[in-house]
């Protein structure tokens, strides 16, 4: 390892040391201080993002296991953020008040290590370390404070999914080394075409490979764990799922298509079912909930049915349509991550006056905290793509990819499909802003203050959501 | 100078709603300012003449890498309508004056609608502009959502589901267009001058204008796309019901007249008889459902749906009278609808939630609303010298001359007018009166009311007494789009010479 290439892995080696660091500070002796892993914490995030950021420009492959270039430091940069705005929420989070002490902030920390390396990974064995990475934290994290209701079940719901797409990845990583000889991405394709390679078998590893991503990325048929184990998780773990880990999932997979390029229109159209199923029973299934934790996490399946609609209609053969397909989807990706944080964030704010989510438990919220509340409307206009948001651009992106390609019927269905979704996401805002009925019996509710964390963090990504939208041609030219 | 005219009342709107929490008075009062100076930048425009074909553009690029770029220009008819609007958001203040509660909301939710209606009409690049007509979409629907009748949530649910379904049909056909034009001229752009000077022809144009045509239509309402229309404006609050059916819909039609037009001329000349159709068998069906209702609010619904589709035929019928017609249709019935739902506002304040029923007679104790009443339903009925008979005076003369079969069908629906028309005023104002209303000690027209009312009527006789005015402000504009018609299906040079 040369030391310009020890000089990309600075990041890692911050995040992996500074949990462990955060970690030691529990064992210091004296009074147990919450206030030191605490701020250790957003010190460590913030060192990272300063030596992200001090990388741009740089480009390294690692030991042919971690790639770094442009595009995996701007997903860095987001994922980092992402983890501190989930430490921030979880500061003055009820349900794990007291809970909270350093092995949670360091679990969170590995965790955010795990999606930089599953973002960046140019091999698939460092892909599948660094999806166990983001997992095996997350068992802890969604059990956080087992007392609660649901919170073990939760859990070891996302244990067993988790456990089952790894056991399906290890298997298709498996096959596609039997087939091709090679577990760096980017030599599969040359290697397929060698004397000795067979083609079948690393074809059906493909498959199993891409089963196990849509298990992570709760694809429909394989998405009903998701909704489950968000309900159940603490709000600012659930932002750190619905957001961060699944799109650590979804830019691992942009990378791997961009390297495996030659023979994407040959495994691309495994991707066609998921895509389809997930449009039309995300929504459908959004439908018919009454809590909004589960509202989300349907509409997070449509979502990524929606962002992976591009790279899978992509033409064999053409570069350019390739290249259209992976910023439509990074796009997608990254307004996707923001605009889901706001909503998060404002659940995980407003937790201490309707814990469970139900949506009836919101009426009049979004009147009595205006900044949750517009957060929350501009949150959810924006997944359901209304312009100038975020989400529009998104939307219209990938639609003029997918257009490009040809396949119109596909953006008719998702078209209707996101008319569809539109009345759910309105049901949110009704009750948002309905009004209140018991309101007048606490009026001395009425002047609690609202913690810095989550403000910050609201505020924030909800400025970030109308800002990405707006500014789209920037965020475009500073994502590739 | 249009940049302002889109953008003061947002960062207006923003201003009050985040500074007159508790203020409800002062937000009323700051939102009848922007609205003031709004209007007297659009005044200014009128009167220093600077609209000749389109003027004042400005252009910035947004988005290059997609050629959508930050384009608006104003020609004469979306001057006109411009004017409307203005004029039908301070009569729409005035309506809701005393029935809003919350202002600090509804003021700067207004004023967000304001804005993206302005946007819409002034935004030349079709992106531009879808993302204004959304724009303009999400505060009414709040408005509707919050104030209105008991079953406004319902109402505003559908209307929305409607408009959005709508919207992403257009949409698209937007990215459709956009990929359809680069792959043949090798431009990759939203601009309208572009697009409108390489028309789309083929066998594709034809679904790409219909996802246009539906989300234009959706808004208008067209027939059969009408549906969502009677619940709406039924539940929403006469102020909202004002501005969904005399402005909003007029954003539908320019849609349709803009961009459809010039852009799929061979589309929109194939589709011209069916388009044709749909606006009479529109225009006669809502005015047949008008005879039948029990609400005054339900016969308004439909008169304006009858009404807005004799503009419908027109813009197909595309001739230079009828395109004429259909813009001073557009401005006439505007005014009319805005005077039908003022008067509904103050029967409402008067204690009557608008069924006939309740009513009757009323003539004896209200005479000044009597008064107005009358003059709107002979306005809207299309007595000579008032608005509406200028307006279709010249739509159904012009598309005579193309279609006389759905002309005279649609013709129809104007006898129709009058007799639907004058049976709710009759059940609502004369007739016998009930003892409880004789009885109860109503005040006829107040100031605010008075005011409203005289700037309607004062509107409708200038439309109708001189619309020479209007029609020299769009004549360029309409005669190019007529020109287009009955030239070899492209643009002639002369629309494209922007006056910077």
């Amino acid at each position: 390892m040369s030391s310009h290439e020890l000089i990309s892995a600075i990041p890692f080696a911050i995040l992996g040391l500074g949990a462990l660091g955060v970690l030691l500070l529990g064992v210091l002796p004296g009074k147990n201080n919450q206030q030191l892993p605490y701020m250790g914490s957003i010190v460590v995030l913030l060192a990272t993002m300063l030596s992200v950021a001090s990388l741009f420009g740089h480009s390294a492959n690692i030991e042919n296991f971690v790639v770094i270039d442009h595009f995996t430091l701007v997903a860095f940069e987001l994922f980092a953020a992402g983890g501190l705005a989930t430490i921030l929420l979880a500061k003055n989070y009820p349900a794990l008040n007291k809970h909270v002490a350093e092995e949670f902030y360091a679990l969170i920390l590995i965790a955010v290590l795990g999606t930089f390396i599953l973002a960046s990974a140019s091999n698939l064995l460092a892909a599948f370390l660094g999806m166990e990475t983001i997992a095996i934290p997350m068992f802890a994290l969604i059990a956080w404070n087992p007392q609660r209701k649901g919170a073990i079940e939760g859990g070891l719901k996302y244990a067993v999914t988790a456990t089952v797409a790894a056991a399906f990845f290890m298997f298709g990583i498996a096959l596609i080394y039997f087939g091709a000889g090679t577990i760096v991405i980017s030599e599969i394709p040359k290697a397929l075409t060698s004397a000795n390679a067979m083609p079948m078998v690393a074809l059906i590893g493909f498959m199993l490979l891409f089963v196990g991503i849509c298990f992570e990325l709760a694809l429909a048929p394989f998405h009903s764990w998701l909704a489950d184990t968000l309900q159940a998780s603490p709000a600012p773990v659930m932002a750190f799922i619905g957001s961060i880990a699944k799109i650590a999932m979804l830019t691992f997979v942009i990378h791997f298509v961009i390297q495996i390029e030659p023979i994407w229109d040959q495994i691309s159209f495994v991707l066609w079912g998921f895509v389809l199923f997930s449009i039309v029973f995300g929504n459908l299934l959004a439908f018919r909930q009454t809590n909004i934790k589960r509202i989300l996490a349907y509409s997070s399946v449509a979502h990524f049915g929606y962002a992976l609609m591009a790279l899978t209609s992509v033409i064999p053969n053409s570069s350019a349509s390739l290249s259209e397909a992976v910023h439509a989807t990074a796009y997608y990706g990254l307004s996707y991550a923001v605009m889901n944080l706001v909503a998060f964030a404002v659940i995980a704010m407003l937790n201490k006056h309707n814990p469970t989510g139900e949506l009836k438990g919101y009426r009049g919220l979004g009147r009595r905290y205006p900044l949750a509340g517009v957060a929350m409307a501009i949150a959810v206009l924006s997944l359901a793509g209304v312009p100038p948001t975020a989400g529009f651009f998104a939307k219209f992106f990938l639609f003029s990819s997918v257009l490009g390609n040809g396949y119109l019927g596909m953006v008719v269905l998702a078209a209707l499909a996101s008319a569809v979704s539109v009345f759910y996401y309105l049901r949110i805002l009704l009750a948002f802003f309905a009004k209140e009925e018991y309101y007048h019996h606490n009026q001395s509710a009425d002047v609690e203050s609202v913690e810095f964390g989550s403000t910050a963090v609201i505020s924030v990504s909800a400025f970030a959501t109308i800002a990405l939208g707006i500014f789209a041609q920037a965020v475009l030219t500073y994502m590739f | 100078m249009l940049s302002l005219l889109i953008f003061l009342p947002m960062v207006a709107a923003l201003l009050i709603g985040s500074s007159c929490r508790k203020l409800p008075f002062i937000a009323r009062s700051m939102t009848l300012t922007t609205l003031i100076i709004e209007s007297m930048l659009v005044a200014w425009i009128f009167i220093t003449h600077q609209v000749h074909g389109f003027s004042m553009t400005e252009s910035l690029n947004w988005i290059p890498d997609f050629g959508i770029k930050y384009l608006v220009s104003m020609d004469g008819i979306s001057l006109s309508l411009i004017g409307l609007t203005c004029t039908l958001f301070i009569v729409a203040m005035l309506v809701a004056w005393h029935q809003v509660n919350r202002w600090q909301a509804f003021g700067p939710l207004m004023l967000l609608t304001l804005s993206g209606i302005m946007g819409a009409f002034l935004a030349l690049d079709l992106m531009l502009f879808y993302v204004f007509w959304e724009l303009m979409l999400i505060p009414i629907y709040f408005m509707l959502s919050f104030w209105g009748g008991k079953d406004t949530k319902q109402a505003a649910l559908k209307f929305v589901l409607v408009t959005i379904t709508g919207s992403l049909l257009m949409l698209v056909s937007l990215v459709a267009l956009y990929i359809i034009n680069g792959n043949n001229t090798g431009v990759w752009t939203f601009d309208y001058f572009y697009l409108a000077s390489h028309p789309i022809t083929g066998e594709l144009a034809i679904p790409v204008v219909c996802g246009f045509l539906i989300a234009f239509l959706i808004k208008i309402p067209g027939f059969p796309f009408h549906f969502w229309a009677p619940d709406t404006y039924r539940e929403g609050a006469p102020a909202v019901s004002l501005l969904l059916s005399g402005v909003m819909a007029n954003v539908g039609a320019y849609g349709i007249l803009r961009f459809c037009l010039a852009i799929f001329p061979e589309a929109m000349h194939q589709m011209m008889y069916i388009g044709m159709a749909l606006g009479a068998i529109g225009s006669l069906y809502a005015a047949l459902l008008a005879f039948r209702q029990k609400d005054l609010r339900n016969v308004i619904a439909y008169s304006s749906i009858s009404h807005m589709n004799l503009v419908v035929l027109a813009i197909f019928a595309w001739q230079l009278q009828a395109l004429n017609g259909a813009v001073i249709q557009l401005i006439a019935h505007g005014l009319s609808v805005a005077g039908l739902f003022a008067v509904v506002r103050m029967l409402q304040a008067r204690g009557f939630s608008g069924k006939f029923d309740e009513m009757g007679g009323l003539y004896k104790v209200l005479p000044g609303i009597g008064v107005f009443l009358l003059f709107i339903v002979a306005a809207s009925v299309g007595i000579p010298g008032l608005g509406n008979f200028a307006g279709e005076i010249l739509l159904l003369a012009g598309s005579f001359s193309v279609s006389p079969l759905w002309t005279s069908l649609a013709a129809f629906s104007i006898v129709l007018g009058v007799v639907y028309f004058l049976r709710a005023y009759g059940l609502a104002f004369l007739g016998p009166i009930s003892d409880d209303n004789e009885q109860r000690k109503l005040i006829d027209l107040t100031a605010r009311e008075k005011l409203t009312a005289s700037i309607i009527v004062i509107g409708l006789f200038w439309v109708g007494l001189e619309p020479n005015y209007l029609l020299q402000l769009m004549m360029s504009s309409t005669k190019t789009l007529a020109s287009i018609h009955s030239g070899s299906y492209s643009l002639i040079e002369g629309v494209i010479n922007v006056i910077s």
